[in-house]
């Protein structure tokens, strides 16, 4: 394979008043095809006149330049060029320079083109616009389409953002690396800006002066989408800033920690309201100015009103803390029936959500009736058993939505504000302090929210912890889920299960019964309603044929008992699919951030373990940043007695699902349940932890107990 | 507010009227204002008004469009190619600084007393701010533009007529725009002395022909308001999407 852009020994000298000055020095650079290359380094470098020379507005004195194997022959489509001087035309309609872009092509399919990066680059609407009537970052992006529009192999970008205000080069950066991950160039970007080289490039290339010529190469060894904060970019830029002499070791690391933000406000002569970005000041930062100045100001941000979001804005809120919820969704939003654990009524409690939730006419759920397949054996366990571990012995089977509804509301009420389908794009930071967030309606314009502590709640989604490369994945626990809602189902009568006096009406109990490759759970809901969920593991669930209700009918086929209540019930909705792989992070902390619930942490639903965990995560949470906006302290290690507390029970409950596939598959004696049906002892750690008591039970003991060899 | 600042103007023409109503009362001669509008109605009542307003216009129109049409090309190829300014500039530079007032003589001599002579003189007048101001905006249209449009493929015709001409045009129409204000100034200077029609021989009649000094002024008046007209005109021009780029502060 030839390079994209081969570069030998190139020089360069322009003759001035005062005598010629060398600009290139024998620079040598190899630009594989596809790759994205920085070029970094102090201005006067040269950098700019090799990326005019690449683009054939200068000619060398000597060495090669070739392109393709090509010596240059001069500028072209092949390759655009764009600066920070900005070149789109302002006699003409952004329209009009998207066709300039491309003027020998067909008209229709010019059209089809422009329509096409109106839309990638967030122009649609302002076809008819002149470039005077468009903010500094609008103007870029039209810049950026109409390159595109010559659908050229190679950009060649110098400082492409320079001229734009910190946060609008931010959202560039983003957006820029969101289009070209469409279509796919060979790019070339000069900047001074480490970070942004950092953020973008597959390879950092740092040129000096004295002689002009390149310094050294850097790989950057990290997939997209990269976090500012991210071990391996920190230490490059260390790296990089040594190679430019900008690093004094040992100050850095101080350095690192004082925010680097320098939001200028652009100058402007009439105020514009779509400049909203662009009137970012420094001022507007600061907590006694009027929020109306800059960007919104909250105290805290929530991202993800789901139950554990929801939850931490309620208390939150209640306390008279300034708190935004942002919703990617619109409630009530579609989701799986759950079956809830006893544990929750402390929390609600706490959410002042009983009322709410005994008036919401769920169907009570007294206990889980466990079922082996292969042995035919069933054990059922009940709270009831052990009524001394939680206020109530039963708790509810709930339709997410509903059950969801009812939370996001409550905090509401409690003066949340709550944004639905508002979707956030990014976090922002300040150093490495998280400031707050790139957020705007669902195909809206984005908007920067400041905040003092942004509160991850964004579920599987991992906002911020797969952006600092945090998120660990449990390879053994990767698990598909099909689910859907049937009428007409069979009801169990609960009734079997209990001494009479212990009977609530209309009660129910969860079924888990082992099917072909995982297990079935069967969740009778109100309304005549049963939702039914198989979880397989991946691999097992690849071996069967077909798609997903191919593999949920292969299931239950496994299992006679369910196959039996399912006979004649009517599937109310087509097959839900969701992956389930496990993951743990490795801090559910930050400077101004926590990450609440899944975004902290999955793992296989068998114990309905989810729901408890983000709601005990948010009250946790919301603790401890009243706390924090006691201290107004909000660095990380302000923040991290969240982590401590909810990290234990966390953890306890990955363990044990970790180990309990194990335990499940032995079909023998040694089987965890059948031998809770002779061991009191472990029947009852069981209950406790089957009912949400994580930290009410001592997990060795337990292990130990359940015939764990290692424990 | 906003009618207030509307009235001011108003106020400033009445206050001005009213100082002369005053200063020409004693006058036998110096008309006020009130003989002045009796004297305009009588010239628009024997229909002599339009006829010599619509005279004048021609000869602007023939004069100005002749030198808008010459003086583009001209200052377009002077501001793109090196070799043309310094061949041409030289004369440009010469020639432009003689009134045209000075060319009369000359012109009566060639052209005769005819439509011609004037019209050769708005020629005159208008072309060299137009040339002028063409040629600097050819000139200085920004290079990040034209190496876009190299970058582009774009050259030839299509680069001048769809990134250079475009870039100049505010320029250029600046030039247009002082180009007929000097146009309509020396119209009525070359009427007063190569013509029998047209507003400039109105007032040179009205004088010699009987001392008619109310109707002198009112052909001022008319020739002002309509001189006030053609320069409103010419600025709507720059208020265009497509040029006010150039005029606006806002970036």
């Amino acid at each position: 394979m030839t390079a994209k852009v081969l570069v030998r020994d190139l020089w360069k000298a322009f003759s001035t008043d005062k005598g010629t000055i060398s600009v290139l020095e024998g620079v040598d650079l190899t630009v594989a095809a596809r790759e994205f290359i920085a070029i970094v380094g102090p201005s006067g470098c040269g950098k700019s006149t090799l990326l005019s020379l690449l683009a054939g507005f200068e000619q060398p004195d000597s060495g090669e330049a070739l392109i393709d194997g090509q010596p240059i022959a001069g500028p072209g489509r092949n390759g655009i060029l764009i600066t920070q001087r900005g070149s789109v035309f302002p006699w003409m309609t952004v329209r009009r320079n998207l066709e300039f872009g491309a003027q020998d092509m067909p008209a229709t399919e010019r059209e089809g083109l422009i329509q096409y990066y109106l839309e990638l680059c967030g122009l649609t609407g302002f076809e008819a616009a002149y470039p005077h009537q468009l903010s500094g970052g609008m103007l870029q992006r039209v810049e950026v389409a109409r390159a595109f529009m010559a659908k050229p192999d190679i950009l060649y970008m110098d400082e492409p953002f320079g001229a734009l205000d910190v946060l609008t080069r931010l959202r560039m950066r983003t957006e820029l690396l969101h289009i070209l991950n469409r279509d796919s160039h060979t790019c070339l970007l000069v900047t001074h800006d480490v970070e942004e080289a950092l953020h973008m490039a597959d390879r950092i290339v740092v040129m000096a002066p004295r002689p002009s010529r390149i310094k050294r190469e850097f790989p950057v060894p990290v997939a997209h989408p990269r976090a500012t904060l991210h071990p391996v970019l920190l230490r490059l830029k260390e790296q990089i800033l040594q190679e430019l002499g900008l690093s004094a070791v040992g100050v850095e690391s101080d350095a690192m920690r004082v925010p680097p933000i320098d939001l200028m406000p652009r100058r402007r002569l009439r105020p514009r309201s779509d400049r909203a970005l662009a009137d970012m000041s420094h001022a507007a930062l600061s907590p006694d100015t009027p929020a109306a100045v800059g960007p919104e100001r909250f105290d805290v941000v929530v991202v993800g009103g789901g139950p554990g979001g929801a939850s931490a804005a309620a208390l939150l809120a209640e306390r008279g803390l300034k708190v935004l919820i942002l919703e990617r969704q619109r409630f009530p939003r579609f989701h799986t029936g759950e079956s809830l654990l006893p544990a929750l009524w402390e929390l609600w409690d706490r959410l002042d959500v009983t009322a709410a939730i005994e008036a919401a006419g769920f169907v009570p759920k007294q206990g889980i009736a466990f079922g082996m397949t292969q042995s035919g054996d069933e054990v059922a366990l009940l709270t009831s058993e052990y009524p001394e571990y939680f206020p109530r012995t039963y708790a509810y089977h709930v339709e997410r939505s509903r059950f969801d509804q009812i939370l996001l509301n409550n905090a509401r009420k409690k003066g949340a504000e709550v944004r639905e389908a508002w979707s956030v794009q990014d976090v922002l930071f300040a150093g490495d302090q998280v400031c707050g967030v790139l957020a705007g309606p669902n195909d809206g314009e984005l908007r920067p929210i400041l905040a003092d502590v942004v509160v991850d709640a964004t579920g599987r989604d991992c906002l911020i912890s797969r952006r600092l490369g945090w998120r660990r994945p449990d390879p053994v626990l990767n698990k598909v889920a099909h689910f859907t809602y049937f009428a007409g189902a069979w009801r169990r009568n609960a009734q079997e299960f209990f001494p009479e006096q212990d009977s609530i009406a209309g009660a129910a109990v969860t079924d888990v019964h082992t099917v072909n490759g995982g297990w079935l759970c069967y969740i009778p809901l109100a309304n005549d309603v049963v939702s039914v969920s198989v979880v397989l593991d991946a691999k097992a669930a690849g071996q069967i044929r077909g798609g997903p209700q191919e593999r949920f009918d292969h299931a239950v086929a496994s299992c006679p008992k369910v196959q039996e209540w399912l006979r004649g019930a009517r599937p109310l909705m087509p097959m839900q699919t969701v992956s389930n792989i496990a993951y743990l992070n490795d801090h559910f902390v930050g400077h101004g951030f926590m990450l609440v619930g899944d975004a902290a942490m999955f793992i296989d639903p068998i114990f309905s373990s989810g729901v408890t965990l983000a709601i005990r995560g948010g009250i946790f949470a919301a603790d401890c940043i009243l706390d924090a906006f006691q201290r107004r302290d909000f660095s990380e290690a302000s923040l991290k007695p969240y982590e401590e507390r909810i990290r234990v029970p966390m953890e306890r409950i990955f363990r044990i699902i970790h180990h309990w596939y194990e335990l499940l598959d032995r079909e023998d004696n040694s089987n965890m349940l059948l031998r809770a049906q002779r061991t009191p002892w472990l029947r009852e750690r069981l209950i406790v932890l089957l009912s949400g008591g994580y930290e009410k039970m001592d997990l060795e003991s337990f292990l130990l107990a359940a015939g764990h060899p290692t424990g | 507010m906003r009618l207030f600042h509307r009235l001011v103007p108003v106020f400033v023409v009445g206050i001005l009227v009213a100082v002369w109503w005053v200063a020409a009362r004693p006058s036998m001669i110096f008309p006020t204002p009130d003989k002045v509008v009796i004297g305009l109605i009588e010239l628009v009542g024997k229909g002599v008004l339009a006829q010599h307003v619509i005279a004048s216009l021609f000869r602007v129109t023939m004069g100005y469009g002749l030198a808008v049409a010459l003086a583009i090309p001209l200052g377009s190829v002077m501001g793109w190619f090196p070799a043309a300014f310094r061949a041409f500039n030289p004369v440009i530079q010469l020639l432009r600084p003689i009134s045209p007032i000075a060319w009369i003589p000359l012109a009566i001599l060639t052209f005769g007393v005819s439509d011609a002579s004037p019209t050769f003189l708005i020629f005159l007048s208008s072309f060299f701010p137009i040339v002028v101001e063409t040629t600097s905006g050819v000139h200085l249209v920004e290079r990040q533009y034209i190496r876009a449009a190299r970058n582009f493929e774009v050259g030839g015709f299509r680069l001048f007529r769809q990134v250079i001409f475009l870039a100049a045009l505010p320029q250029v129409i600046t030039g247009m725009r002082v180009g007929l204000g000097v146009a309509w100034l020396v119209v009525v200077a070359a009427e007063m002395v190569a013509i029998n029609s047209g507003l400039g021989y109105l007032i040179i009649d009205s004088r010699n022909a009987g001392t008619r000094y109310d109707l002198v002024v009112a052909g001022m008046v008319i020739i002002g308001v309509i001189g006030y007209l053609l320069d409103l005109t010419m600025s709507r021009l720059e208020a265009l999407d497509s040029v006010r780029w150039r005029y606006s502060y806002d970036r």
